[in-house]
């Protein structure tokens, strides 16, 4: 039995309005969140970047430490060789030098070279052929310079020249 | 109807800007801040990386051309001194020549110091010259040092001086 002549329309629980409404908050939600999720996976690829980064500084501070250790080793080895080299060519010079110094008229018969001394035995045909030609450079070059004689049966003099060297601090 | 409608659209527009500023605010701008100081402190790490990387090249470099300029020093600290070998060596410029080991002392933390003392006879002072220049060139770092005794004996001259071998701390030497 019907009560009225028209029919009962079928309503919708929610209207066509309200779920374009919701369908576009919820659009838009998302895609904020998407935004907001991609600046977070930025930001972890970033930080990841920087920590790579981070850890290929601190290896590379290690190798030029290690490095650096290396040279400073190098140069003191470069540093010790050229000394010696040096201090070789020095005495080379030296000796040149003091053979250099001994005219023809005088004989050696030994020499002794330390540090800071220079002992020469020796034969001379007088005493001032010595003191002039070997005696007074080496009073020029040592501080301390004394010489002992003795007359030979040939008439030539035998000699112990003692040169030394003295330092200031050896004075004090 | 209509009243409605514009009440709906009203609560509906009220509740999107609400909600978007909520993301905006709560998760948007701190996250862009952050991403804002990723980059910066991003920037910094790199340029540092950049920086000591650079540096390390050059040292890399440093250390190449000083390995090649020193290789002959690095070569002669790195080789075990061998008297059978020096006195090969010496043999060039002496005539009984005898090495007699006297002592061993550290030398500047990273070195030995083997010294001995030479006996030795030459026939005229210029070849202990080329001797000692000869020294420079030698496979080891020799130094010749006082005391010397040069002793006139017939045609010969006995010469006895001190010979110092520097070697890195743990190498050796090899004596017969």
């Amino acid at each position: 039995m019907k009560y009225s002549f028209t029919k009962p329309k079928e309503k919708e629980l929610i209207d066509a309005v309200t779920k374009m409404w919701i369908g576009f908050i919820v659009f838009v939600v998302l895609f904020l969140l998407a935004f907001d999720f991609l600046i977070k996976f930025k930001i972890h690829s970033i930080d990841s970047s920087a920590n790579e980064f981070a850890q290929k500084t601190e290896v590379a501070k290690k190798q030029i430490k290690k490095l650096q250790k290396n040279l400073i080793f190098l140069n003191k080895q470069r540093s010790v060789a050229e000394n010696i080299f040096a201090s070789n060519t020095i005495l080379k010079d030296s000796i040149k030098n003091l053979f250099d110094l001994v005219p023809n008229q005088i004989t050696l018969k030994k020499v002794i070279m330390k540090k800071k001394s220079l002992t020469i035995y020796g034969v001379t045909p007088s005493k001032d052929t010595f003191n002039f030609l070997l005696g007074s450079p080496l009073k020029s070059i040592f501080q301390s310079s004394n010489t002992i004689f003795y007359l030979d049966s040939d008439g030539w003099y035998r000699f112990v020249s003692i040169n030394k060297i003295i330092n200031d601090e050896d004075k004090l | 109807m209509k009243n409605l409608n514009i009440l709906k659209l009203l609560i509906f527009l009220f509740i999107f800007i609400i909600t978007v500023f909520f993301i905006i605010f709560i998760f948007l701008v701190p996250d862009i801040k952050r991403l804002k100081i990723a980059k910066i402190n991003h920037d910094k790490t790199y340029n540092n990386y950049i920086y000591i990387d650079n540096n390390l090249k050059l040292k890399i470099k440093e250390l190449k051309n000083l390995k090649y300029k020193n290789l002959k020093i690095t070569r002669a600290f790195d080789s075990n001194f061998n008297e059978p070998d020096f006195m090969k060596f010496s043999k060039n410029f002496f005539h009984d020549a005898n090495l007699i080991k006297e002592k061993k002392k550290n030398y500047k933390q990273d070195f030995t110091e083997y010294y001995f003392k030479t006996v030795s006879k030459i026939s005229n002072p210029a070849i202990f010259y080329k001797f000692l220049n000869a020294l420079n060139h030698y496979d080891n770092i020799i130094q010749a040092d006082f005391p010397i005794e040069m002793k006139a004996v017939g045609d010969d001259i006995n010469t006895t001086f001190r010979l110092k071998v520097y070697t890195l701390k743990d190498k050796k030497i090899k004596m017969k």
